[in-house]
């Protein structure tokens, strides 16, 4: 009897133990084909984090935000650390630790941003998300976001903000469109007033008195470069250009200025265009980048020659360039609004021979530290260094000023993210 | 003395009374004639400083006295130098050489500055929206203007339609490209990777100004850039994918922008993309020939990518170019999150 009850509770306990090891591996094999299909709804957009529908800065917004990563979704292989010097750090030309404290920075946009302006009273910043074509508005002292339209134009190449008015560009098959629309929070949330200007514009300035500027190259034909009024009207043919590749700036209160799109060594002209014609302003300036101050003369321009990045301040025509102690782009530079005061970003690793071309394309990116230039004086100072202060590395490009010259706001160029930084 | 005496001596006194005078003028002609003035360089600039030299029989036996705007100058040698005035601005020259027996000859120029600069560009591809230049490759065209400002006395330029243009590359003259009004020509870019000196000379119809520009020119290589088509965000061209990547995804459409070379556009029956991924060709659609999509079926791997781009149009623009793109199934949050 004994031996029977032995052989049954043996035999359960096997029993037990079989299923228990069944379970087990049936617990593995679920967890298995669980990853697989995460894994393939991952891949087909499914499984992301739970919509949300209640941001101020639409849902759209926030939901891509949470969804996607940042870009670049690739990485180097065999990525090495790499070395940051500063060589630019002089005690003469300031204490940094004294005044970095008080810069700030706030990465207000981690997607792609098209192009970007301040309001008035440096209290709002627009920006145009690159991806949907969204106009959102952040708020400065609350750093906050709310979504101003959504009219969605995707994959908008270009883009810029003059008050409520945007121009939203865009590329298909090599033909550049550019749009232009009102942008009133209190009409709604779609672009209003939508009006299409001429295909194939390649640059477009904006003036203190809210006309336009901008450049047609169309293929097999002269470039023109055309003024209008602020919504694209009246356009009006200001002169015709022989070669093509040339930006055009405002500066001088509504005046005009062609610059040349820079390469390395390659000698570059910025001219004015003047009722009479035209007239260089900068003459045979191998790689010439230049920033212009709205309502003065006032210019700082770069060069690149053999590998080195020089940078000068220009009071006016007739006066001789100061040459500035900072080795960067006028790209990287904007000017504060008395048009004294300049903010550069200069990269803390000096640039290899070619920097000029390669960064345009794309191929090589900087860290870069910010100065405060006085152009008059022709000195500068540190003032700011984000890989020291905030750990990030960060690759200046299309810096703006705010009004009341308070915050600059930039894109990163290595994810064209957009930042914002409160200046001391 | 006979007849034939006498016309002999009539000859001989016609000679003389003829040809003697002419004989004594000789050297005082030539004095004339020779005495000029060289300035160095040959074409000024506003506000440049030009050395103005004489040249001629007995320079260096003579006295020289140089006037520039009718005021004697301090130099008495054979050269002086004179700062130029602004555009528009004359600057009349005098040197008198007095020789050693008192004889005087003067020679004069007028001194107009110009200013003339050369624009150029290549008719080579660069994608909408980039801030750079279009730089030459062999086989493309370059598009120069010279932007020549010949000021009158009297404040009004020249208009360029009376102005000659001489367009060089190093020592050639392209003279079809070249004359009266031509301020704007098109020019084949050098054709090997070399440095050449593109030049224009302007002179006015009436020969009285002239100016010369010139500027350096490189032949670059064409040169495809790989980039992230993202279905969000488009091309994104601020970030170029090196060699080497390992890309944070199962899959990835990438694609080519043709940098510097001769097209229009990225895609055009020109321009052959030839694609092979690990070895295996790869065909393209037409209209998207210059993209591909790498993808693996789960796990992680390696693309191997060649790409030879040919241009019907310009044999000299073949180019060939090779990543390694590691496709990881584990997201990462981009390059600045590792």
């Amino acid at each position: 009897m004994n031996k029977l009850r032995a052989t049954v509770r043996y035999t359960l306990i096997g029993i037990i133990v079989i299923l228990l090891c069944i379970l087990t591996w049936w617990y593995f094999f679920l967890e298995t084909k669980q990853n697989a299909v995460v894994e393939t709804e991952r891949g087909r957009g499914l499984r992301l984090e739970t919509p949300q529908f209640s941001s101020p800065a639409g849902n759209t917004y926030l939901n891509l935000v949470r969804s996607i990563p940042s870009t670049p979704l690739w990485r180097e292989a065999h990525d090495t650390a790499i070395a940051v010097v500063d060589l630019f750090t002089d005690k003469k030309q300031g204490s940094k630790d004294a005044a970095v404290k008080q810069a700030t920075l706030w990465h207000v946009s981690e997607l792609p941003v098209a192009g970007m302006a301040f309001g008035a009273h440096d209290t709002t910043l627009r920006f145009i998300e690159r991806a949907t074509g969204h106009v959102l508005e952040a708020h400065l002292e609350t750093k906050t976001l709310s979504r101003i339209t959504n009219t969605t134009v995707p994959h908008v190449e270009e883009a810029y903000i003059v008050k409520d008015r945007v121009f939203i560009r865009t590329e298909e098959g090599g033909v550049v469109t550019t749009v232009t629309a009102l942008v009133e929070p209190a009409l709604g949330t779609t672009l209003e007033q939508k009006r299409k200007l001429e295909d194939y514009i390649t640059s477009v300035a904006q003036h203190p008195d809210d006309s336009i500027t901008y450049i047609i190259e169309q293929p097999g034909k002269k470039p023109v470069v055309v003024s209008a009024k602020p919504d694209g009207t009246q356009p009006k043919n200001v002169t015709t250009l022989g070669t093509n590749g040339w930006d055009a700036r405002s500066f001088n209160k509504n005046h005009i200025l062609l610059v040349e799109r820079p390469a390395d060594d390659v000698s570059g002209y910025a001219i004015e265009v003047t009722p009479s014609g035209v007239s260089p302003l900068l003459r045979n300036l191998p790689g010439l980048t230049v920033q212009t101050h709205a309502s003065s003369t006032s210019l700082l321009y770069g060069t690149s020659a053999r590998g080195v990045l020089s940078l000068f301040s220009q009071k006016n025509s007739i006066t001789s360039p100061l040459k500035l102690p900072l080795h960067t782009l006028a790209d990287k530079c904007v000017f504060a609004p008395n048009g004294i005061t300049a903010y550069c970003a200069q990269p803390k690793k000096l640039p290899e021979k070619g920097f000029l071309n390669a960064w345009y394309r794309g191929e090589t990116h900087t860290s870069d530290s910010w100065w405060s230039v006085d152009t008059a004086r022709g000195t500068a100072e540190l003032f700011f260094d984000p890989e020291l202060e905030d750990g990030v590395s960060l690759d200046v490009e299309t810096p703006v000023m705010s009004e009341g010259g308070a915050y600059i706001a930039f894109r990163n160029a290595q994810d064209w993210s957009l930042w914002l930084l409160s200046l001391p | 003395m006979t007849r034939q005496t006498t016309l002999s001596i009539g000859v001989f006194v016609l000679f003389f009374l003829v040809c003697a005078p002419l004989i004594h003028a000789q050297p005082l002609s030539q004095e004339t004639k020779t005495l000029s003035i060289v300035v160095t360089p040959q074409y000024y600039e506003p506000h440049t400083t030009v050395v103005v030299r004489a040249e001629g029989d007995d320079i260096t036996r003579s006295e020289i006295v140089w006037f520039a705007n009718g005021a004697r100058l301090e130099e008495t040698g054979r050269t002086a130098s004179i700062t130029l005035g602004r555009l528009g601005t004359e600057t009349p020259l005098e040197v008198v050489r007095i020789t050693p027996d008192g004889s005087e000859t003067r020679e004069g120029v007028i001194l107009r500055p110009t200013e003339v600069d050369i624009l150029w560009a290549a008719d080579s591809y660069t994608p909408p929206f980039f801030r750079g230049r279009p730089l030459p490759t062999p086989g493309t065209t370059l598009i120069v203007e010279a932007l020549a400002r010949f000021k009158r006395k009297d404040g009004t330029f020249i208009p360029k339609k009376d102005l000659v243009y001489t367009w060089r590359m190093g020592n050639t003259v392209f003279g079809n490209v070249s004359g009266r009004g031509n301020n704007i020509a098109r020019i084949p870019s050098p054709l090997t990777l070399e440095t050449s000196t593109l030049s224009v000379e302007v002179r006015s119809i009436d020969g009285a100004m002239g100016g010369r520009a010139a500027t350096r020119v490189s032949s670059h290589t064409v040169t495809p850039v790989l980039y992230h088509d993202h279905p969000l965000f488009g091309v994104l061209r601020n970030a170029a994918i090196p060699e080497s990547v390992v890309f944070s995804d199962t899959e990835a459409t990438l694609a080519i922008l043709p940098y510097y070379a001769k097209t229009r556009t990225a895609v055009s029956p020109d321009l052959e993309y030839s694609w092979s991924v690990n070895g295996d060709v790869l065909e393209t659609g037409e209209s998207n020939a210059n993209k591909i999509i790498v993808r693996t079926d789960g796990g992680s791997g390696l693309a191997h990518i060649e790409l030879t781009l040919r241009n019907i149009a310009s044999v000299m623009q073949d180019v060939r170019k090779a990543w390694k793109i590691f496709l990881e199934t584990e997201p990462k949050n981009g390059f600045f999150d590792q």
